[in-house]
């Protein structure tokens, strides 16, 4: 569960704001609003790789700030845009880095590890995919890799920012059902970034839209389109 | 990371190459010395023996200095290679070697008998690179292109090369004599009797690499993911530039600079076993390195009849090629 | 560009009506020199020398620089006593305003007694002669730098006419605009000859410049009787010790090649010089190893190049492992000015040390002029 409480959020003035929001396990929150608004910079608030200039972030009732290096990523795991350059790595071998905040000092990886590997590639049905060179594969191949991960870190909460962005259609909708079956299957929270308000529609009725004016971001449930365009485009 | 068994026939084909390089590298020596005469300097050592004293004193501190440079240098161009995510990375490039040549010159030049003992250079170059290490990481935190950062690294380069023109002109003449032979670089400065402490250094600096195989493998994805999945990322930094310092500082020490290994053998190793498993990395480095090194400096000894060519320069005119073949493979 | 010209002019304006001034106080000198004019001088015979001919012609001497590899003539300057003769290669004679950049001709100069030509050197840290550093302190003589970068304008208010320099590798720069300044350059290959005696008579050029031909003459019949002297005097020396020269520099080991100048010397003094059976004038590049196997024997190590043992150790810690280690380690580090500046004229006095060296059992107490053991 993440709780937002009057937390102002950007870089050197608070670009974005809120009052008290609660994100819970189970479901799958959309996050947009117009290009620059600060959906990156709160994804990254949230995770600890930028500061809160105030107000408060609780994951599982702990404040961000005050959450170790070491315990972070055992509750939190974090998509970014692009998926890592990387030559010679292989899917599985990507995949395994999630378990890197539960290995020892060596990173030798354990029975349990090797269980949890083959379960987050077996949940996305990706098995075909492990034993390939992740420079080889697709945008869309990519993702469900880099989502592979994140379920094998084992974290209540999964950050996701605009993992549609460069897929096709079907990927699209491949990639936003996969998320939400997680979300259901495992009790996971999970906040994605995106663009596709019609298409994210199908799949969640949980959306934070970023005012386009006051920059005030509210949780919308169950919302229409027409709402949700309405207040982070200020169009009608 | 997974360790296949390609990877495991290829660990053991390096292990063996290894002692026919050594051996290669023994033979290829001026004179006609053989093997028992080798054997007999080690165990039964008798220094009136023209063979003995040669095999002892002047084949095996050479053989013995090609391997540790080697391995050294490849496996402090990996860690910078893999801390920097930058493929072209390397001691050289980042003049980390120049800062060690910097403070070298220094403790040479200002002729203060601590400063210039042997103890006093390698800790000079030590900190040299070790100072030079941290200047660069500082920039790699506000420049994140890979070219800028290879930039200020040749840039940093030149600024040392300029202060090290002015330390010669002001010093007198036989220091300058001796920090100009150093320059040049050499195998052939290690004694016999320096093995052990510079075996002990050069263990430090392996076994130490070897403890940073987690966070390095973990850096292959990425500062931000690494830091997203637990690393502490400055305490780790400071680790590996304390590390690739120890064995820069000790083969320049020693050796003088030499360039291009440790940029062009940690992506070979890479294209050979197609892995980023760092235990495997570096473990290959070590052995490739020393190869590469021990092969060089045989040709360079067969060819001791015909012209003379210091070591660096050898790496250079083979190494180069291969990073201009990397970066053309990059390109495409 | 255009502003160059008349500020040029100028100069040369300047330096020419200071040169028309009585000069020469001795109106008798001045006739002596006019009527030298219009004679062919004596010829100058050079019996070593091989890098430099001098033929007489009328009203002074053509003087002829050879390559030493082809022994072809490689550039021809006229020294003459007629000035209105003029060209990129005319010398008027007698120079009296020298620059001596090149540090053997600061040697030759004085021991021809005459350093009161000289207007300037390259650098004072590499002076020996005590009369230069007074006359330096008196500014009676000024620093040019480095032969490869003169500062020309320093030159022209030095009222130097001539730039003797060495001419190792790079080219003499400036040289044209200092030639439209009226100011002349000639090269001193005296480093160019093999043979030490050779190497002497570059002192009877040095003569010819400043009109002392004929002392210049008589100072090397006396370094040559003296030098054919102490040969003769070794002639029968039984012992003939076995000596290295040079250093390792990188992986090699650089030693003076069989038919150089060091090596002559050491053939000279009754030495068994390591490598005298190599080829070339130059160096040769050796592989340590075979240094060490030749040389565990050798009684002497000339020229390491270096002013301490420490320092030898430290440079190269093989070092100790050639014979001449322990106390056979001879070189001129302490007098490292006084070497290059003089050691070309006084060829005799080098092979005296090496003599006294090689063979300690000849003149026990000895003193040596150059050379030191190395501690």
């Amino acid at each position: 569960m993440i709780e937002l409480k009057k937390a102002h959020i950007g870089y050197s003035e608070g670009i974005l704001h809120c009052q008290d929001i609660q994100l819970e396990c189970g479901n799958v929150y959309i996050l947009v609003g117009k290009n620059g608004i600060g959906k990156s910079t709160l994804l990254k608030t949230i995770s600890k790789q930028i500061n809160l200039i105030s107000g408060q972030i609780l994951i599982d009732g702990k404040e961000v700030q005050n959450v170790s290096t070491n315990e972070l990523p055992k509750l939190l795991s974090f998509v970014p845009v692009h998926f890592p350059q990387m030559d010679y790595v292989r899917s599985r071998e990507f995949i395994s880095a999630g378990r890197a905040p539960y290995t020892n000092a060596l990173g030798r990886i354990t029975e349990e590890d090797s269980q949890e590997i083959e379960h987050a590639i077996s949940a996305l049905g990706i098995e075909s995919l492990s034993e390939r060179f992740t420079s080889e594969l697709s945008d869309g191949e990519k993702q469900l890799v880099a989502i592979a991960k994140s379920i094998a870190q084992k974290t209540p909460i999964i950050l996701l920012d605009e993992p549609t962005a460069f897929l096709d259609y079907s990927n699209k909708k491949k990639v936003l059902s996969i998320l939400k079956e997680t979300a259901a299957v495992m009790n996971k929270c999970i906040v994605l970034s995106a663009h596709d308000i019609d298409l994210c529609l199908e799949f969640s009725s949980n959306f934070l839209v970023v005012n386009a004016d006051s920059k005030e971001l509210q949780l919308q449930q169950k919302p229409s389109r027409l709402g949700i365009i309405s207040a982070a485009f200020n169009e009608s | 990371m997974i360790i296949s068994q390609r990877h495991k026939w290829m660990i053991f084909i390096f292990l063996l190459l290894l002692p026919i390089a050594a051996m290669v590298h023994f033979m290829s020596g001026h004179l006609d010395i053989s093997f028992s005469n080798l054997i007999n300097s080690l165990f039964n050592f008798d220094e009136t023996n023209t063979n003995h004293l040669i095999a002892r004193e002047v084949r095996i501190p050479r053989m013995f200095t090609a391997i540790i440079a080697g391995a050294g240098l490849s496996v402090a161009g990996l860690l910078m290679q893999t801390l920097f995510n930058n493929p072209l990375a390397g001691p050289y490039v980042l003049g980390i070697n120049s800062g060690a040549s910097l403070f070298v010159a220094f403790s040479i030049m200002t002729g203060i008998p601590f400063l210039s003992s042997d103890l006093g250079i390698i800790t000079n170059a030590l900190i040299g690179a070790m100072v030079f290490g941290l200047i660069i990481s500082l920039f790699s935190e506000v420049v994140r292109s890979q070219i800028s950062l290879l930039l200020i690294g040749i840039m940093l380069g030149s600024f040392t090369g300029a202060i090290v023109s002015m330390l010669e002109v002001s010093s007198d003449a036989s220091e300058l004599k001796v920090f100009t032979l150093w320059s040049l670089g050499s195998l052939s400065r290690i004694e016999f009797g320096q093995i052990p402490l510079i075996s002990l250094v050069f263990v430090v600096g392996i076994v130490g690499s070897l403890f940073l195989i987690k966070p390095l493998n973990l850096l292959i994805l990425g500062q931000d993911q690494a830091r997203l999945l637990g690393l502490n990322y400055k305490r780790t930094r400071f680790i590996i530039i304390a590390i690739t310092a120890i064995l820069i500082g000790l083969i320049t020490a020693f050796c003088g600079p030499i360039a291009f290994v440790g940029l062009a053998v940690p992506n070979l190793v890479r294209i050979m076993l197609k892995s980023q498993h760092h235990g495997l990395l570096i473990v290959s480095c070590a052995f490739i390195g020393g190869i590469f090194v021990l092969l060089c400096d045989a040709l360079i000894q067969a060819m001791e009849n015909y012209m003379l060519i210091p070591i660096n320069v050898l790496t250079s005119i083979i190494g180069a090629p291969i990073v201009v073949l990397l970066i053309l493979r990059k390109l495409r | 560009m255009k502003l160059m010209f008349p500020f040029l002019a100028m100069l040369i304006l300047l330096a020419s009506c200071q040169e028309s001034k009585p000069d020469l106080q001795n109106e008798k000198e001045q006739k002596e020199l006019a009527a030298k004019a219009d004679e062919v001088p004596q010829e100058i015979k050079i019996e070593f020398a091989e890098n430099f001919h001098v033929n007489s012609i009328k009203g002074g001497y053509e003087l002829e620089l050879l390559d030493p590899n082809s022994h072809e003539v490689e550039s021809t300057y006229e020294l003459t006593y007629d000035h209105s003769k003029s060209g990129d290669k005319v010398i008027h004679l007698p120079v009296e305003n020298i620059a001596a950049l090149s540090q053997t001709s600061v040697g030759m100069l004085s021991k021809l007694n005459s350093l009161d030509v000289i207007t300037g050197i390259s650098k004072m840290d590499y002076v020996h002669s005590p009369e230069l550093k007074k006359r330096f302190k008196a500014k009676k003589i000024s620093e040019f730098g480095d032969e490869s970068n003169v500062p020309i304008e320093k030159i022209v208010q030095s009222k130097t006419k001539l730039i003797i320099y060495s001419g190792f590798g790079s080219e003499f720069e400036g040289e044209d605009k200092l030639r439209k300044l009226g100011i002349q350059n000639i090269p001193n290959y005296e480093w160019r000859e093999t043979h030490p005696l050779g190497r002497a008579e570059w002192v009877k050029f040095l003569g010819i410049l400043i009109n002392k031909s004929d002392e210049a003459t008589t100072l090397f019949n006396d370094i040559k009787s003296n030098y054919e002297d102490l040969r003769w005097k070794i002639r029968n020396l039984e012992d003939h010790p076995q000596v290295i020269s040079g250093n390792f520099y990188s992986d090699q080991w650089t030693a003076p090649s069989g038919e150089s100048y060091m090596a002559i010397l050491f053939q000279d003094a009754g030495a068994n010089y390591a490598y005298r059976s190599s080829k070339g004038t130059g160096s040769v590049f050796l592989p340590i190893e075979k240094v060490v196997a030749d040389n565990r024997t050798s009684e002497y190590w000339i020229n390491p190049g270096v002013p301490s043992k420490g320092v030898l150790s430290e440079m190269n810690p093989k070092s100790k492992f050639l014979g001449a280690y322990k106390n056979g380690i001879y070189c001129y580090s302490h007098e490292m000015n006084k070497f290059w500046e003089m050691s070309a004229i006084e060829p005799d006095f080098l092979l005296e040390d090496f003599i006294h060296i090689f063979h300690p059992e000849f003149e026990p107490n000895a003193k040596l002029h150059y050379y030191k053991a190395l501690k």
